[in-house]
């Protein structure tokens, strides 16, 4: 029970000593030292015994094992290094002795398991053979520990620490056998078997260690002195000590190669010993000689053999030595290495055909020849070694194999993507496929292909050089004389060629594939050539293959994805190889020939991609145009892709202008036709409505837009491109969909029967609206587009789903961001519906707040900011099942609390200081103010100034525009009215009466709307029909008095001033919030005349309205003005 | 074609990959549920809910795919990016979500997003195994539906990070058009990268994007929101879960031994009818200790190492779960 700590390192916590005793405690520097492979002595018997930190355990072998190294080399082992060593071996022993005995006598007075875990991982249960049975003779702690100069493997019972179950001497033969992970088993000289079931594989490789170097140093020890040659040729007798004695493997044959497996994998465990195997396995052919024997193993169809040389094998392959694959990748041997590796002993019954495979399925194509031999031999071994990974491999391998496997292919690849950079030809041989000859001319490209390849060959670098001239910048196309004669055909045109031009086409696909693996510099620098030396050309005749053939199919899908990966890398190169192609065409045209009409890239991609049926090319095509005009990049990155952007060239802005224009100019058309074949919405809608309401059911928007899965798809695609245009290509764009009548039929596609197609059209709505451009907007409203968005909100809104949560946020952001126009607009047109909405128990507060605001801009009231903080809780309203109201009871009090201050600052005379602070206060709040017209902040005071002269002189001043804000005041004083709490609390619940309120609220708001922004005698019929309404509405709820509290409340929140009128009489019987007594006491005094005047006011106001609507109609007045083209210009006239 | 799906679960739980045309179906399928699905999905308990499923060997075998047929889950963002079969993981997800589409909600982690997983190693590990993007851009697609959080019976709020200085509310969150991609700011990026940490009011997040949040935050949200708790993920915790600020907010990580690497055991939180709260710890299954293989039958043939690892996990994983689970 010696050092059980020694190897623990010391940053481990939770590897305590197993024995915690008082001298153990001591021995942390030793532990120290262990790691650091100065103290040999620990570095011994670290290993050795029961170390529990893997990692201080490998280390201490490692290091044990490198000081010993020389001693067994695998030519000559030297006899003085022997002697040295065999000396400090012993030394070494002996001083483990010491401690171990120290620690042992430890370990007895403490006399039981600790608590610590230490010991946990080799538990373990011991097994003896007896008869043909196992017995099981109990579970206990298994250690190697040292006595007496003998290494002994100990086992004491779980149970009882001083109940050893087994223990036995470790001997130098090989009679220990590793089986599965968990089990050693052996026979002790007296003919009985043990096993040791260990609970954990890592207790028992320990323990399996242990058992290992013991016998290593034993045959050290036993031979160091004595064998001072290596023996060459097959032993006698070959067992794994023998090898591991003799130092260096056995030639291999029949019978004994699992010997020599097992010899090689004690050996390695030192790194210079690996390393010597490596190369001898290397310089003496081994592998081949291993060849030899599999072919007589197969011959002689002996199972045994060739499952021992798999294992072997896989074992040599494991050593993870860079130069030992290559040395298995040579022709000449990596057929018979994966043909060892297909006899699997843990698949005993089966044999793989990795061999059959090599052989007939995998071909090596070479469409355009490499001319450099090692680069081709890469080519081949890259194959290889991935074969080796990913197949032969992938169910032995670990981490350590795996890294390295990539290493070696990533240096490969690295190799071949330099060459292919560099080789004048290569890149030039793979465009010049897809380009006919007036291509070539126009681009200045060497027509190669007449040069032969052998020439080529023949006279590399004269070739280099000459290719250097032709490609010189400047990149004068030739006189074009000299190919006058030719017809010019579009390549490939001969089946031939076409077959070879398929391939690289795959060519260039792997090459991309290899590209994305490399390094950042190596992989820019790549495709930064690639699009150079004008691959796309490639790409396009890819693209532009047939879709209804399966080759057709694969090329397509191939081009997606090596456009994908040069956009991903070399976003403006691509751009500017449509602009070159727009260059050459216009060229080509000027210099009169006659060509066929070129498309370019960009354009070929929008044709394919309207016209594909297949959703894989339609998401490629989709996202690939996507990326190629996208103008606006992302935020500065938070996250690391930003090197690419690094390496990426300089944005070019005058050519994204121009490759805009083009765009706009020649392929949108195209890309956006298929919106052509869908009808407007209003076809749509207009049946829909008769029918929806013939069936009366509310107003659900029955899907009738029915697609196929593909043309949704594209839809959904075209609808994502449109909203990313309209957000990012400003005025093109704009112009497009102004002189397009796109968005009509997109709006039909509100109704599609695909949820996600229904959301992707309405996106592009979002993206209207978010520009905040009146035209576009108005030209939503021409259009009558908010109908069908409305519906959708409508229809939507029974649920809380995506779309719902999108609609929600359009509406939303148009309040947030108080559009004034917007809203007016919406309002004035949809109101009926919006007001549907408002009803609604899962939108209603939110569309509540939306008409809040609306009244707000039309009405703006005294104290803005009272209405800004009431929707807050409002709007978090539906979610408290439980305590919800509480909450918002307490945010009430707080926005109370605040609003105290203000009011009481405002009510006094004009006072700039309250001006500044309310304008603090507003944008401080959520900036809902922030397009507020320059007479919104400082209404509310000078209405409340001159309020009570204004309520005094009603009739007389009501010309003036402010008028509605003149009469608020009263509105607002009326609530101070003195009233006791009871009541007042129970008005904090408005979400109960909600639903009644909300449409007696839209009477009554409608009024200050027309006064603004209409004129004409309709508002005033309008008017007086929702006075005349809301004259009846207002006694009914006066007989409920809690209930009216809570309306109250909520409509002096929205400062809604006609409201007031119309029922102030109830004012005085009931109460209202804290903050309006105390702000209120100036007003207070002429309060009650007015508040009794009131009672006749409405007749009076509509009245006054109406001249105002005059007055307005007939000034030149600002507002109104935009609003008009929607609907009212026939009312107007 | 249930059966078809129920193929793939199976297929899916092997770890073995399904066809791409199959990928592509359960996209398009998991699509239409997933936008009929709120910002805010609303749960009823008894419900499980894990944190950051990458090893879904140890997660489903463990805890949600035993109990799918009696309660429901949810998982917590970050299905991707981690381990070597996250494809895998996160289409079994996926699918168990189109077969039980009432069982399971899925929330989205800052992880389901175009940009960090071509970084992390979603997309390279499509590009592996189907040769394409294509898979991964259908994955990405879906990313975009997914859920923000959930709130089990209105008192217990999931979501993949944190809160947001943006919202004061649960609600506010419902009018966040959630189908885009993950911004690199606003409330839609916080509620997925902003983290708890001892501190008072907001303070600026080390990652780059959302925010750190105190106490008085957490507490505030949690009284004018009605709830008890707030359960996230999106930190590593070696306990496997992690309650702050008395106990309003607990970090509930599901992926024990983290990158193969930290480690850390994991949990999953299980609230029963009541909203009783109860964490079930485990390790990753082979590193936990197994109890011992049956004795070997005769000496060069004992039993096979995966049956008997295979049933020591099992049966330690109970040991653990008895041993661990504990009751708050």
């Amino acid at each position: 029970m010696s050092s059980v700590h020694a190897a623990g390192s010391a940053t481990e916590t939770q590897t305590q000593p197993l024995d915690a005793t008082p001298d153990q405690v001591e021995q942390p520097a030793s532990t120290t030292t262990t790691n650091t492979g100065e103290a040999l002595g620990d570095g011994v018997a670290g290993p050795s015994t029961a170390s529990l930190d893997t990692e201080g355990r490998v280390n201490g072998a490692e290091k044990a094992a490198t000081a010993k190294e020389p001693t067994i080399g695998p030519g000559a082992l030297q006899p003085g290094e022997g002697v040295v060593t065999m000396s400090e071996v012993e030394h070494v022993e002996g001083a483990d002795a010491e401690q171990e005995q120290g620690a042992v006598i430890g370990s007895d007075e403490s006399g039981q398991w600790t608590e610590e875990d230490s010991h946990e991982l080799k538990r373990v249960k011991v097994y003896e053979l007896i008869g043909s049975r196992w017995v099981d003779q109990g579970t206990a702690f298994c250690f190697g520990d040292f006595q007496d100069n003998e290494a002994l493997l100990i086992a004491r019972a779980e149970a009882d620490f001083n109940h050893v179950i087994l223990s036995t001497t470790i001997r130098t033969n090989d009679v220990y056998q590793r089986q599965q992970d968990t089990l050693i088993v052996w026979t002790e000289p007296d003919g009985v078997d043990y096993a040791l079931s260990f609970q954990d594989p890592e207790g028992c490789a320990e323990v399996w260690h242990f058992i290992q170097e013991v016998q290593r140093h034993m045959s050290n020890r036993e031979d160091a002195g004595v064998s001072s040659s290596p023996i060459l040729g097959p032993e006698p007798l070959v067992s794994t000590a023998n090898i591991i004695r003799s130092g260096h493997l056995p030639q291999p044959q029949l019978g004994i190669i699992g010997e020599i497996e097992r010899a090689i994998k004690s050996l390695a465990r030192t790194n210079a010993i690996k390393e010597r195997i490596c190369e001898y396995i290397q310089t003496e052919d081994y592998i081949k000689s291993m060849i030899n024997v599999m072919n007589q193993a197969e011959d002689l169809e002996s199972l045994e053999n060739l499952h021992a040389l798999c294992s072997c094998m896989q074992t040599i392959l494991m050593l993870n030595d860079h130069s030992l694959y290559e040395h298995i990748l040579e022709d000449d041997i990596f057929l018979g290495v994966v043909g060892m590796l297909e006899y699997d002993p843990e698949f005993p019954t089966h044999k793989a055909n990795y061999r059959e495979f090599l052989h007939q399925t995998s071909r090596f194509h070479q469409p355009v020849p490499l001319r450099d031999e090692t680069i081709q031999k890469k080519v081949h071994h890259t194959y290889r070694l991935q074969f080796l990974k990913d197949v032969v491999l992938a169910r032995a391998i670990d981490d350590s194999t795996f890294n390295v496997l990539n290493s070696c292919i990533i240096f490969n690849q690295i190799d071949i993507i330099n060459h292919v950079q560099n080789d004048p030809a290569f890149l030039l041989e793979v465009v010049c496929t897809f380009l006919d000859d007036n291509m070539i001319e126009l681009l200045g490209l060497e027509p190669l292909r007449k040069v032969h390849p052998q020439d080529l060959e023949n006279d590399k670098d004269k070739m280099d050089v000459d290719q250097a001239q032709e490609r010189s910048p400047s990149g004068v196309p030739y006189p074009n004389g000299t190919t006058a004669d030719g017809v010019c055909r579009p390549r490939p045109c001969t089946e031939e060629e076409v077959v070879q031009a398929r391939e690289i086409i795959f060519l260039i696909q792997q090459l991309c594939v290899m590209g994305k693996n490399v390094q950042l510099p190596a992989r820019m620098a790549l495709f930064r050539a690639l699009v150079d030396r004008g691959i796309l050309f490639g790409v396009q005749w890819a693209m532009s293959q047939p879709e209804s053939e399966e080759q057709g199919r694969q090329m397509i899908s191939a081009a997606g994805e090596i456009l994908t990966a040069l956009l991903d890398h070399d976003l403006n190169g691509v751009r500017g190889h449509v602009l070159k192609q727009v260059v050459a065409a216009e060229r080509e045209k000027s210099m009169g020939k006659k060509v066929p009409e070129r498309e370019t890239m960009l354009f070929l991609m929008c044709r394919v991609l309207v016209k594909s049926r297949d959703l894989a090319v339609q998401s490629q095509l989709g996202e690939s145009l996507r990326t190629l005009l996208e103008t606006q990049q992302d935020p500065p990155d938070v996250h690391p892709m930003a090197g690419i952007k690094f390496f990426q060239r300089n944005k070019d802005e005058p050519g994204v202008e121009r490759f805009l224009d083009n765009f706009y100019k020649f392929c949108i058309e195209t890309l956006f036709r298929p919106f052509g074949d869908i009808p407007e919405f209003r076809t749509l809608t207009g049946r829909l409505y008769i029918r929806s309401r013939s069936s009366y059911v509310d107003s659900c928007v029955e899907p009738r837009l029915t697609m196929s899965r593909e043309r949704t798809n594209l839809f959904l695609y075209l609808c994502d491109l449109l909203s990313m245009f309209t957000l990012q290509h400003s005025f093109r764009i704009h112009f497009f969909i102004l002189s397009s009548n796109i968005a009509t039929r997109v709006a039909s596609l509100l109704t599609a029967r695909d949820k996600h197609l229904r959301l992707a059209a309405f996106r592009f709505f979002r993206a209207c609206v978010k520009l905040n451009n009146q035209n576009l907007f108005n030209y939503l409203l021409k259009h009558d587009i908010f109908q069908p968005i409305l519906d959708l909100t409508a229809e939507e809104s029974r649920r809380d789903t995506l779309l719902s949560a999108s609609c929600q946020e359009l509406f939303e952001h148009m309040r947030k961001e108080n559009m004034k126009e917007a809203i007016n607009q919406c309002m004035i047109m949809y109101e009926a519906k919006v007001r549907t909405l408002a009803e609604n128990p899962l939108l209603g507060p939110r569309f509540q707040n939306f008409i809040r605001r609306w009244e707000m801009n039309n009405a703006p009231p005294p104290e803005e900011e009272k209405k800004t903080e009431a929707p807050i809780p409002n709007g978090a309203r539906r979610w408290g099942q439980g305590r919800f109201p509480e909450a918002e009871e307490e945010d009430y009090f707080n926005t109370d609390d605040d609003e105290d201050i203000v009011p009481v600052m405002s009510s006094p005379p004009p006072n700039p200081r309250s001006n500044t602070l309310k304008r603090k206060r507003t944008t401080m709040m959520r900036r809902q103010q922030p397009p507020h017209t320059s007479a919104a902040p400082s209404q509310p005071l000078s209405a409340l100034v001159a309020y009570d002269d204004n309520d005094d002189v009603d009739g007389t001043e009501s010309f003036d525009v402010r008028l509605p804000q003149a009469d608020e005041p009263p509105a607002l004083s009326s609530p101070s009215i003195p009233r006791k709490l009871p009541e007042t609390t129970s008005s904090y619940f408005p979400t109960t009466d909600e639903p009644p309120a909300s449409p007696r609220m839209s009477h009554k708001q409608i009024p200050p709307k027309p006064l603004v922004s209409q004129p004409g005698d309709e508002q005033d019929d309008l008017l007086e029909h929702i006075f005349n309404n809301s004259r009846p509405s207002s006694p009914s709820p006066s007989s409920k008095p809690p209930e009216l509290g809570a309306k109250r409340r909520r409509d002096d929140d929205d400062d809604e001033l006609l409201e007031r009128l119309a029922t102030r009489s109830k004012r005085p019987s009931i109460s209202q919030s804290p903050e309006k007594e105390k702000s209120d006491p100036p007003p207070i005094a002429g309060r009650v005349g007015p508040t009794k005047a009131a009672e006749e006011g409405p007749k009076k106001i509509k009245l006054k309205f109406g001249v105002v609507g005059a007055a307005v109609a007939a000034s030149p007045s600002t507002e109104p003005a935009p609003s008009d083209p929607g609907t009212k210009e026939g009312d107007n006239g | 074609m249930p059966s078809d799906l129920d193929r793939q679960i199976e297929q899916l739980y092997r770890c073995e990959p399904i066809s791409e045309e199959d990928v592509k179906r359960l996209c398009i399928k998991a699509r239409e549920i997933l936008i009929e699905e709120a910002n805010v999905q609303v749960v009823d308990s008894p419900v499980t809910v894990s944190g950051f499923c990458s090893t879904l060997r140890t997660v489903l075998s463990t805890g949600m795919f035993a109990r799918r047929t009696s309660e429901a889950c949810i998982d917590h963002g970050d299905f991707v990016d981690r381990g070597f079969y996250s494809v895998e993981t996160f289409l079994l997800l996926l699918a168990l979500k189109v077969r039980y589409p009432e069982r399971i909600t899925l929330i989205r982690g800052n992880h389901e997003s175009r940009q960090i997983t071509q970084v992390y190693g979603f997309y390279d590990e499509c590009q592996r195994k189907y040769g394409s993007s294509n898979v991964w851009r259908w994955c990405c697609e879906v990313f975009d539906y997914l859920a923000l959080g959930a709130i089990v019976d209105g008192r217990v709020f999931c979501v993949h990070g944190g809160l947001s200085p943006n919202l004061q509310g649960i609600d506010q969150i419902r009018a966040i058009d959630r189908k885009q991609e993950v911004p690199h700011d606003g409330p839609m990026c916080d509620l997925l990268w902003s983290d708890p940490d001892d501190i008072t009011g907001w303070g600026l997040s080390p990652r780059g994007a959302g925010f750190l949040f105190g106490a008085d935050i957490t507490k505030i949200f949690a009284h004018n929101n009605a709830i008890d708790l707030i359960a996230r993920a999106h930190q590593l915790a070696m306990e496997g879960y992690k309650l702050m600020f008395d106990k309003t907010i607990v970090t509930v990580w599901s992926a024990p031994n983290y990158c193969y690497r930290c480690g850390n055991v994991a949990s999953i939180l299980e609230l029963d009818d009541n909203l009783g709260q109860e964490y079930k710890v485990f390790a990753h299954a082979p590193s936990v200790r197994s109890s011992l293989p049956e004795p070997p039958s005769f000496p060069l043939h004992p039993p096979h190492f995966t049956q008997a690892q295979a049933r020591g996990c099992i049966r330690a994983t109970k040991r653990e779960e008895r041993e661990f689970s504990l009751r708050i």
